[in-house]
């Protein structure tokens, strides 16, 4: 009896792993054999068509001593200090609008989903336009207007700002639609009893809504954060590499992109990749920690 | 409520892998696009074709003993997958395609288009893992690293048994393809660098246009009467530019980039910083709109767009001009003396071929093609680029006679000099870039900046 039951959880097991191999051996060599793979790098020098040199540590030497990398790290500090609130307020804004029951509401919904459903580099070519100096729409309109033109991409004071408001723009709706999930997952008597006590939209909003979507709340943070901390294509796209501001707007990843294929450095850009795994770890470690502080599961 | 909160943690957990999972998932359709790019890259057999040759097999098969009298030569067949970046030669490879299928029907040619920008990444990549094309264009900059990589296929023993004759290119660029003694290919195009300029805006300023006896001192005093104070028009376009750019002036300034032994940097000669200056000259005079509009503005499109007078571009703009609306009010001069002194950077493409392609045969028979009178007059025909092959040149200039093209031809043979390479000239060329586009945007001082150049090239050079 127990042995049969031991031999068909067997199956059950065989069967459970069978369902799931195909995508652990996606993340396996797609995800776990490259992690691998850098950190074996980050050790090397690696020249051109991948000739490996063991030199050790020297390239976190080098890497504590560069001034650009710090730099870089400084700017993708700035894009998440920029970019996670923005994105965090507006969805969560944009998310309890559209969860009363305004006109169109379905219709908002879609628009500003759209972003979310396009491909980053299409929205990076067409805001590059826009943003373009001499025939850009945006300094069409401030000539109009009678002011003088900006270079945005192109002054190292704008730059930074201008492709944050991009990566806002492309990731508000998505995480909104999260958060929309989340606030329609309160349950409704709540809300019919503060009403029953008087308790306004704003009231409601500050002491149920908040409170019980901090989970989604924290995971949208986290993923935000994160994906901020990896900000590439936007920047790729949109910051030519001999434009006068990419020291000021290189993130960690786009500084490891240029030494990996433009310098020909992999192993350096390799020891980049895991200092910049090590800042995303610590962080995200330090979030789960905090979240006993502030997020509500009930 | 802890299993709660385990539960969320756990979901997070999965969504972030799911997130990076769709980041692997959008680079895998990335590729699974470059992949479909390359199966929609126009199948040059067109769909026509593939069911005649079906035809005329089975009708070999029915009397076998017609078979060679299809033409061509049946022995050899295969893919050969052609990587290239110039989307305005499309058209000549089409056209070579189709010529080469009459001689050999099976094998197959397909093209591979590629963005200039991302060409050498994608070639390294290929190169490494092994996913390379069995074909591809080699520069300058890149054949040393390449050719002492082992990437590539030496072609000295094909040549000795082929009919093709060395000495029928010029002899600069065929020693250019020629690493530690092993040819690697020869030169299928040359070109020269000239200056492009916009009649019409010379003819409304009143301004006489420039002749082939021009200084630069002559270019700086037209662009400066050229230029509107509204900008609307500039008299130049000065970018940060090597090809097009500071290369010919430094060699007419009598400075050099790399030394001729290849192990130190030119860039703290003052000859050198000279050469680099007089662009910096133009773009504080403001005759030339500045650095960064001309980086997010390339200078090609702000010259056929009608903003500026005058543009310094290779032989291969040629292509673009008769493209634009431009093109009836735009003509072409030899590059201006600097101190009594002219130079221009010559430069041309080779077809390499990859050492482990599946059909060496194949992949031979279409570079020995390329190479060869038809496809060199067919370049010429197509004004794609000067033709290499010795007499097709002409060809190309009598194309075009509304151009002043003969200053290209004339220029390769009176005072050209060959592209500045090493091993690792990617490298230190994004130095290069790195420091003097500051220059270029007026923030620091040339001279400072050639130095930090000197400085970064040397430790690359000495690495090498």
């Amino acid at each position: 009896m127990n042995r049969g039951k031991k031999k068909s959880h067997a199956k059950e097991y065989a069967w459970g792993y069978a369902m799931i191999a195909p995508l652990v051996l996606g993340l396996g060599v797609f995800y776990f054999y490259p992690v691998f793979k850098v950190f074996f790098d980050s050790f090397h020098d690696v020249g051109a068509f991948n000739k490996r040199k063991w030199v050790g540590l020297a390239n976190y030497q080098k890497m504590f001593q560069d001034p650009v990398m710090w730099q870089s790290l400084g700017n993708t500090v700035k894009y998440v200090l920029i970019i996670v609130p923005a994105v965090l307020i507006i969805s969560l804004v944009l998310a309890s609008l559209l969860n009363t029951g305004i006109k169109g509401r379905s219709f908002f919904r879609v628009v500003y989903f759209i972003p979310a459903v396009t491909m980053g580099a299409a929205i990076a070519m067409i805001w590059r336009w826009m943003y373009n100096g001499d025939y850009g729409i945006l300094n069409y309109i401030l000539n109009l207007l009678g002011l003088e033109s900006v270079q945005f991409l192109s002054n190292t004071k704008t730059a930074l700002v201008s492709i944050s408001m991009v990566s806002v723009w492309s990731t508000t709706g998505y995480n909104m639609i999260i958060l929309l999930a989340g606030i329609q997952g309160i349950s409704k008597s709540y809300y019919e009893a503060a009403s029953i006590d008087g308790a306004n939209g704003i009231n409601q909003f500050r002491h149920i809504t908040l409170p019980l979507v901090t989970p989604t709340l924290f995971f949208v943070m986290i993923t935000t954060l994160i994906g901020t901390f990896q900000t590439f294509d936007t920047i790729y796209m949109m910051i030519n590499k001999n434009s006068i501001a990419m020291e000021s707007t290189q993130s960690m990843v786009v500084y490891f992109y240029r030494n990996a294929f433009e310098y020909s450095k992999k192993g350096y850009a390799s020891a980049l990749a895991v200092f910049l795994f090590v800042i995303i770890m610590v962080i995200t470690v330090f979030q789960m920690k905090m979240q006993n502080k502030w997020v509500n599961y009930e | 409520m802890k299993k709660k909160q385990l539960l969320a943690l756990g979901l997070a957990a999965i969504m972030v892998m799911g997130s990076l999972v769709g980041c692997g998932n959008s680079g895998g359709t990335s590729e699974k696009e470059s992949g479909s790019a390359d199966t929609e890259t126009e199948d040059i057999t067109t769909d026509a074709d593939p069911d005649e040759n079906q035809d005329t097999s089975v009708d070999e098969e029915a009397d076998s003993s017609d078979n060679e009298t299809a033409g061509g030569d049946n022995s050899i067949s295969g893919e050969v997958r052609h990587a290239f970046w110039d989307a305005a030669q499309q058209s000549y490879l089409e056209k070579c395609a189709e010529e080469f299928n009459k001689l050999y029907p099976n094998i197959k040619i397909t093209l591979e288009p590629n963005v200039w920008d991302e060409y050498w990444t994608k070639l390294e990549a290929g190169a490494t893992g092994g996913s390379i094309a069995d074909v591809f264009w080699m520069n300058g900059p890149n054949i040393t690293k390449y050719a002492q990589g082992d990437i590539l296929m030496p072609i000295d023993d094909l040549l000795e048994s082929s009919d093709l004759d060395k000495s029928n290119y010029p002899e600069g660029l065929v020693n250019l393809y020629n690493i530690d003694g092993k040819q690697y290919a020869l030169p299928k195009d040359f070109d020269t660098i000239g200056v492009w300029y916009n009649k019409q805006i010379f003819d409304d300023a009143g301004v006489p246009y420039p002749t082939d006896d021009w200084t630069w001192e002559d270019m700086a005093d037209m662009a400066k009467q050229l230029t509107k104070d509204d900008g609307s028009v500039y008299g130049i376009g000065a970018p940060y530019d090597t090809q097009v750019g500071i290369y010919n002036t430094i060699y007419a300034s009598g400075g050099e980039i790399i030394s001729a032994d290849k192990k130190s940097s030119g860039y703290d000669q003052p000859e050198t910083q000279a050469g680099v200056e007089c662009w910096v000259d133009l773009q504080k005079a403001g005759v030339s709109p500045s650095a960064s509009s001309l980086v997010e503005t390339a200078a090609n499109v702000q010259f056929l767009s009608g903003r500026l007078a005058m543009y310094w571009g290779g032989s291969w703009f040629l292509a673009q001009v008769l493209d634009s609306d431009l093109k009836d009010q735009i003509d072409v001069v030899e590059l201006p003396s600097i101190n009594g002194k002219k130079a221009t950077v010559i430069h041309g493409l080779g077809n390499c071929i990859y050492k482990d392609t599946k059909n060496p045969e194949a992949a031979w028979k279409w570079v020995e093609f390329l190479a060869g009178e038809t496809a060199n007059e067919l370049s010429a025909e197509t004004g794609a680029a000067i033709p290499a092959l010795k007499g097709t040149a002409e060809g190309w200039v009598n194309k075009n006679t509304n151009y002043n093209l003969q200053s290209f031809i004339k220029s390769s043979e009176e005072y050209s000099y060959a592209y500045p390479a090493s091993a690792n000239t990617a490298e230190w060329e994004q130095y290069q870039a790195d420091n003097l586009k500051k220059a270029f945007n007026l923030e620091v001082d040339v001279k400072e900046a050639c130095e930090a150049v000197a400085e970064q090239m040397n430790e690359v050079l000495a690495n090498e």
